[in-house]
């Protein structure tokens, strides 16, 4: 197996003093989409954060390509590390390319001007993410599932191993959310990028994701998705309040 | 139109600067004008006319207009409110309060060891800081846009209310000048005063062109700006810093000027219809001179009795764009 290009050691994440997860051991390897699974407030935003190097961990080590994250500068982690969050952006305003384009800032200088290689960068990025034909579109004439894939052209063209996505399915229709997930496993097989993804959509995560990374009451389980169904894992993390997880289609009842 | 913006700017600027100098109550025939200018032999009341009055104004015009409008970008940008700038944030209040602070309670300071001029830009440098830093703390709390923009205005009526407070017990000399200062003016800056105008302003600007990569990351919001490389706390507090320089020293030169600031980048959006600060921020301290220059065309009309106070003009032509960008604010706010 090729080697791990994220890893974590005895990691614990969480706010102040406070641990949300504990002793976290992961490996995200080249080419494989993991999904990472848990209920609200189980710590599924803080650990992607934490491996993202935008919280310091509180315990243990994230390591990418063979560094410690806390050895490497804020663009030297950009170049390695790609991060996708929900939050509202003010750039109604820009083109489909311009803020595609904004994913090369690890790899421009001061003032940003785009190389030619930077351009090929960005060009693959919206072919790869099926939205060339929208290079000129304004951000803000798109529908919800364009831009979701606007926003990961832009992570494509930071050109990382690894890409980390907060939810990148929610305020999705169904349609639109198989779309997506089917658009980053391809990613991930196809470019042998490290993906790691949260989602609250069991279904669609056990249909596209190679293996899934469970988060129940502070810890972290990994496995693929059969494990994590004939084990228990999920059902544990899942069956609240008398709803029982099926162990054969992963629906909850 | 979005490639002939800049230089249809810089042409719109260089003619309202012309007629800046040529128009007034004495009017300076084209050929004159390009005698002084040149420095050829001329009629000396034309000499004293241009030099002394008209050329300065309209540098200071054209200087204080571009510093506003970049201001008012970099401050809509890093509080994320397309509402933000100098006048409204309460920025320009403080930087008055500085102001307030020297020339009507100035024995009681020991800048007074400083050269005037220089004590007069650190006292509303360190009153625009000042409230800029409470801003950055109010944010860090509230971090709803509109609810910021209340704890601006209402930092604004504190420092009013101080300013006031000074004047009822300054010395009555003292209070005349003020009063003046505060209706706004680009009339009072003299050529030996034009260049601690022009250096801290000629500073703020080239920064502000040198952080559109910054800038456009902090669009997509902090987080992500972290995600991709940016240092975000030293961009918000350079930033912050060049903001309060803007606004600190153009506010000590010529009085609070409402609304130009603010509405400038909202014209200019118009036009190039992006919000790349790259392309953004070169526009925006274009339009900001000739904005200015305009509005100061207007004070000057010839031919009426009184003038209108500059900062009337500003009001009248950037409250209108203040509600429109109010009622079609949702391509500011749109998600990506």
């Amino acid at each position: 197996m090729s080697p791990a290009l994220l890893h974590t050691v005895d990691l614990d994440v969480g706010h102040g003093a406070r641990a949300l997860v504990r002793h976290i051991a992961l490996e995200l390897r080249p080419g494989a989409l993991t999904a990472l699974i848990g209920v609200n407030g189980s710590g599924k935003s803080t650990l992607l954060r934490t491996l993202a190097g935008l919280l310091p961990p509180l315990r243990g080590h994230v390591h990418a390509g063979g560094h410690d994250l806390r050895t490497l500068s804020a663009p030297e982690r950009a170049r390695r590390i790609a991060l996708v969050t929900p939050a509202p952006a003010a750039t109604g305003l820009l083109d489909v390319r311009t803020l595609v384009a904004f994913g090369r800032h690890p790899w421009t200088g001061r003032l940003g001007r785009l190389a030619p290689a930077d351009h090929r960068a960005v060009e693959a990025a919206m072919d790869m993410a099926g939205i060339a034909h929208l290079a000129r579109r304004p951000v803000d004439r798109l529908s919800d599932g364009e831009r979701q894939q606007v926003v990961i052209a832009r992570a494509l063209a930071q050109a990382t191993p690894v890409m980390l996505l907060d939810e990148p399915t929610a305020f999705l229709d169904l349609v639109n959310r198989v779309r997506i997930m089917r658009l980053l496993r391809t990613i991930a097989t196809g470019q042998g990028k490290a993906m790691l993804l949260s989602t609250h959509d069991l279904r669609t995560a056990l249909d596209h994701a190679h293996r899934l990374l469970v988060i129940d009451r502070g810890h972290a389980w990994a496995g693929t998705p059969g494990e994590a169904l004939r084990n228990g894992h999920l059902a544990r993390a899942f069956e609240r309040d008398g709803l029982v997880l099926d162990p054969v289609t992963g629906a909850l009842r | 139109m979005e490639r002939w913006t800049l230089p249809l700017l810089a042409l719109a600027g260089i003619a309202l600067f012309v007629l800046h100098l040529a128009l007034g109550p004495v009017a300076v025939p084209w050929p004159a004008l390009k005698d002084v200018l040149l420095g050829r032999p001329a009629d000396p009341g034309h000499v004293t006319i241009l030099w002394e009055l008209r050329l300065p104004r309209a540098i200071t015009a054209a200087a204080a207009g571009a510093g506003l409008a970049a201001c008012a970008l970099m401050l809509q940008t890093l509080f994320r409110n397309p509402l933000a700038g100098p006048s409204v944030l309460g920025i320009s209040s403080g930087a008055a309060l500085g102001v307030a602070l020297l020339m009507l309670g100035a024995p009681l300071l020991p800048m007074l060891a400083l050269p005037p001029q220089l004590a007069l830009v650190a006292g509303a440098f360190a009153g625009a800081l000042g409230v800029l830093l409470l801003m950055l703390l109010a944010d860090r709390r509230v971090g709803d846009g509109h609810t910021l923009l209340i704890v601006g205005i209402m930092l604004g009526y504190l420092c009013s209310a101080l300013i006031s407070v000074l004047q009822a017990a300054g010395p009555p000399a003292a209070l005349k000048g003020f009063v003046l200062w505060g209706m706004g003016s680009y009339a009072g800056v003299t050529n030996a005063q034009l260049a601690w105008l022009l250096v801290p302003v000629a500073v703020g600007l080239g920064m502000a062109l040198l952080f559109a990569k910054p800038l456009n990351a902090l669009l997509l919001g902090q987080e992500q700006a972290a995600a991709l490389g940016t240092n975000v706390p030293r961009v918000r507090r350079t930033v912050i810093a060049v903001a309060g320089l803007l606004a600190g020293t153009i506010t000590a030169f010529c009085g609070p000027i409402a609304f130009l600031g603010l509405a400038t980048p909202h014209v200019v959006r118009g036009m190039v219809r992006t919000a790349d600060h790259a392309r953004l921020m070169p526009a925006t301290i274009l339009c900001g001179m000739v904005l200015s220059l305009l509005c100061d065309l207007v004070v000057r009309l010839p031919g009426q009795g009184g003038s209108v106070p500059l900062n009337a003009v500003t009001a009248l032509l950037g409250a209108p764009v203040v509600g429109w960008v109010l009622l079609r604010g949702r391509r500011w706010s749109s998600s990506a």
